[in-house]
C-alpha cells in the first residue's frame, strides 16, 4: 500500500517516515492533513489525494476516522492506477487521529495518520517602502507585489498544508529615510559604518535601520508585518568586535531576513531582486520562519544542543538528513527553487505551525 | 425631539453597534478565563494572565479586558516569583530535549508582555533575570551562516528591553528595539541600586515613584504631574490608535480598501425609516 499527494505539497507527507528514525523530523508513519471549515470560496474544504495498491484487483479499502471525513469510505483498488480520496475534518480543534481501515473487509493496520487541523486567519500588513536618500532623491521598488498577488501565492502554498489562509493589506508609504544606521548602531565608533551605503544593516537581534522601519511602521493587529524597501542591493548582518576594533560584515548580503520574535520581515525590491516570482517566494519562506522558527533543513550541521550534547542542529524542526530539501519551502536560498515550486511543508513543520497559531491566539491577534 | 438630534442619536448608535462588533469574541472569552481562574492560579494561568495583561489594545473594550487580567495578575501575592519560576521550567524543559521554539516563543511573549506591565513585580522579575545571558543558538555561528533570520536574545537582553520600555529616566539614550548585549550592563547597575532601595524608580506616563524595601517589598508616592505621558499603557485607558488609521490620514495609497461593515448603516437606515414613518403618520393625524 502507498499514498501520495494529487497535487505536490498539498497536504500528504510521505517524506518524514523514509529517514531513519534518530534523524530530527522522522514520522513513524504516512501523514494526511484533513482540512477542518470552508475554503475562501466558502465551500467545504477538503484534501485530495491517492491510494495505491499492487495487491491484486478489485480490492476494497473501508476507512473510518474520528473526527474528519473521507470520501469515498470505500476506496476501490484495481491494483494498478492510483484511486482518490479526500479527507475533511469535522472537529472544532487540531488533532493528530489513527484512522481505521478495512482491507477486503479485513481489519489492517496501516501506518497512516490524520491530523485535522483548524482553519486560520493570518493578517499580513505588508509596508511597501521607497528610500529616500539624504540629497532628496527617490529610489522606487523594482518590484511591488499586489495584494492579490500576495494572497493568492501564500494561500496557494500554505492553505492545503497547514489549513491557513492569509489576508494581506498593503499600504504604500511615502519615501522614507531608512537607510541612516552608523557604527553606534552596533555599538562601535560611528565613523565605522557609513550610513548611506547602500544596504539594509542589521545583525542577529534585528537591530539598527530595522528598528528605524519599525519604529515608524508597524501594524500592532496584524500577525506579521513585512517591510519590502527599494533602493538598497541588500541586507547585510553585522558586528563590532572590539578585539579587532572592526565592524565587521558576515558572510554575504541576503534579500530577505526575518526578527522572529518580533514576527518582522524585511526584503529587498531592487535590481538584486530575480522577478516578481522571487520576491513572493522569499516572502513564503520568511513568513515560515516567524510561524516555524529558525533554521533550514539544508543547512543542518553537528552541534551542541541545549544539554551541551553533539546532535544536528540550525535544521529547523525537520531536516530530515538525506531527503530532497531543494523543494522544502524552509531550505536555504542557496539551494531553494525560486520558481514557486520549493514549498513543501512536513509533519512536523505542521505541528508547529498549530503550536504558533496557540501562541497567537494568546494574544488578540488571532480568533482562537 | 429635533430632526437633528435623532439623526445625532442613530449616529452615536451606529457607531457603538459598529465598535461592540469590533473584537467581541476575543474579549469575552477572556473575561470568561480570567474570571473563572481559581483563587491561587498555577503557574501557567499566570503566564496565560501575564500575557492577557501585556496586550497592546486597540479598542475600548479589548483596554478594559486588559485592566481585568493586570487588576487580577497583579492582586496574586508574588506573581513575579512564580512568573519567574514558570520561565524557569520551562528552560529546564528545553535542557531535557523540548522544543527550542517552544521555549524561545514563550520567554519572548512573557518578556515583551512585562513591558508594558507597570508594576513593581515587573521590575523585580526583570532586574532578576538581567544576568541570564544564555543563549539557545549559538550567535557567532548564526552570524557567520548567512542566515536570513534573527535567532532569541538570551533572557537578560530581554529583560534590558523590557526595562527600557517601561522605566523613566533609563540609564540608556537608545531605542529599546536596538539595545545589544553590552546595554544589559547600564541596567544591571541601574537594578543594583533600585533592589537595594538606593534609588527610586517610576513608569512611563505614570505619576507614582516607588521605592525597594531590603525585604523585597515597596513604598510608593505620587511624585506630581506624569512625567512622558505614554498612551501605550492601555491600563491609563487610553486606546491606541490603529496604524493603519495613521497612515489613511497621512495620504497613503493603500492597496486594499478596507470597507467598513455596512449593516450598522442597514439598522440605522431601517431605524431613521421607522422614524420617519412615524413621524410623518404623526402630522397626518394632525
Amino acid at each position: 500500500m502507498d499514498i501520495d499527494d494529487d497535487i505536490p505539497a498539498t497536504g500528504v507527507d510521505e517524506v518524514s517516515n523514509t529517514v531513519l528514525p534518530d534523524i530530527k523530523g522522522y514520522q513513524n508513519k504516512f501523514w494526511i492533513m484533513a482540512p477542518a471549515g470552508n475554503d475562501i470560496g466558502g465551500s467545504i474544504y477538503k484534501n485530495a489525494m491517492k491510494f495505491t495498491t499492487l495487491l491484486g484487483e478489485n480490492s476494497t479499502l473501508d476507512i473510518t476516522c474520528s473526527d474528519a471525513t473521507v470520501t469515498p469510505a470505500s476506496v476501490k483498488l484495481d491494483g494498478t492506477a492510483a484511486a482518490e480520496a479526500t479527507w475533511h475534518g469535522t472537529a472544532s480543534e487540531t488533532g493528530d487521529k489513527e484512522p481505521g481501515f478495512k482491507f477486503n473487509g479485513n481489519a489492517v493496520d496501516l501506518p497512516i495518520g490524520v491530523k485535522v487541523m483548524k482553519r486560520r486567519t493570518v493578517k499580513v500588513a505588508v509596508w511597501l517602502i521607497p528610500r529616500l536618500r539624504a540629497n532628496g532623491t527617490v529610489d522606487q521598488l523594482l518590484y511591488k507585489p499586489t495584494q492579490k498577488e500576495l494572497d493568492d501565492f501564500l494561500n496557494s502554498v500554505y492553505q492545503p498544508q497547514v489549513n491557513m489562509a492569509f489576508d494581506c493589506d498593503v499600504i504604500e508609504t511615502p519615501p522614507f529615510k531608512f537607510d541612516i544606521a552608523d557604527g553606534t548602531d552596533f555599538g562601535a565608533p560611528a565613523e565605522t559604518l557609513v550610513p548611506e551605503n547602500g544596504y539594509l544593516d542589521t545583525n542577529n537581534k534585528g537591530v539598527a535601520e530595522e528598528t528605524t522601519l519599525r519604529d515608524q511602521w508597524n501594524d500592532d493587529k496584524a500577525n506579521v508585518n513585512v517591510y519590502i524597501v527599494g533602493g538598497v542591493l541588500g541586507i547585510r548582518n553585522r558586528v563590532w568586535i572590539e578585539s579587532i576594533h572592526q565592524l565587521v560584515s558576515t558572510g554575504n548580503f541576503s534579500l530577505g531576513h526575518t526578527d522572529i520574535t518580533r514576527r518582522s520581515i524585511f526584503l529587498v525590491s531592487s535590481i538584486a531582486t530575480s522577478d516578481l516570482q522571487g520576491l513572493l517566494d522569499a516572502v513564503v519562506h520568511e513568513v515560515g520562519h516567524v510561524i516555524l522558527g529558525p533554521g533550514h533543513p539544508d543547512e543542518v550541521v553537528k552541534g551542541k544542543n541545549s544539554k551541551g550534547e553533539i546532535e544536528w542542529v540550525n535544521g529547523g524542526v525537520a531536516p530530515l538528513n538525506g531527503t530532497q530539501q531543494d523543494i522544502r519551502l524552509m531550505c536555504s536560498g542557496r539551494k531553494r527553487k525560486k520558481d514557486g515550486t520549493a514549498r513543501l511543508l512536513v509533519k512536523a513543520e505542521w505541528d508547529e505551525a498549530h503550536s504558533w497559531c496557540l501562541s497567537e491566539t494568546k494574544g488578540d491577534r488571532m480568533t482562537p | 425631539m429635533k430632526v437633528a438630534h435623532i439623526f445625532e442619536m442613530l449616529v452615536i448608535c451606529c457607531s457603538l453597534i459598529d465598535s461592540n462588533a469590533l473584537g467581541n469574541q476575543w474579549s469575552e472569552e477572556r473575561i470568561g478565563i480570567i474570571n473563572s481562574l481559581p483563587e491561587n492560579p498555577s503557574r501557567d494561568e499566570i503566564a496565560m494572565l501575564t500575557q492577557i495583561a501585556g496586550v497592546k489594545s486597540h479598542t475600548q473594550e479589548g483596554a478594559e479586558v486588559v485592566k481585568l487580567a493586570f487588576d487580577r495578575l497583579t492582586s496574586i501575592p508574588d506573581f513575579d516569583r512564580e512568573l519567574a519560576q514558570y520561565l524557569r521550567d520551562q528552560r529546564s524543559k528545553w535542557k531535557s530535549g523540548g522544543g527550542e521554539n517552544a521555549y524561545n516563543s514563550c520567554r519572548d511573549d512573557i518578556f515583551d508582555s512585562l513591558g508594558r506591565i507597570p508594576h513593581p513585580g515587573s521590575v523585580r522579575l526583570l532586574g532578576d533575570f538581567l544576568p541570564d545571558m544564555e543563549w539557545t543558538q549559538d550567535p557567532i555561528q548564526h552570524l557567520m551562516g548567512d542566515a536570513d533570520y534573527t535567532i532569541t536574545s538570551p533572557n537578560g537582553l530581554l529583560a534590558a528591553c523590557s526595562l527600557g520600555e517601561l522605566i523613566n529616566e533609563s540609564p540608556l539614550h537608545k531605542k529599546p528595539g536596538n539595545y545589544l548585549e553590552q546595554d544589559v550592563l547600564p541596567w544591571r547597575d541601574w537594578y543594583q541600586e533600585v533592589k537595594t532601595g538606593r534609588k527610586a524608580f517610576s513608569f512611563k506616563g505614570k505619576n507614582i515613584e516607588y521605592r525597594f524595601n531590603s525585604n523585597g517589598t515597596w513604598t510608593s508616592k505620587v511624585i506630581g504631574k506624569s512625567p512622558n505621558k505614554d498612551s501605550r499603557f492601555p491600563h491609563d485607558g487610553v486606546v491606541r490608535e490603529k496604524k493603519s488609521t495613521v497612515a489613511a490620514a497621512d495620504n497613503l495609497q493603500a492597496n486594499k480598501t478596507i470597507t467598513p461593515a455596512p449593516w450598522p448603516w442597514i439598522v440605522g437606515g431601517v431605524l431613521v425609516s421607522g422614524i420617519l414613518a412615524l413621524l410623518i403618520r404623526g402630522f397626518k393625524s394632525k
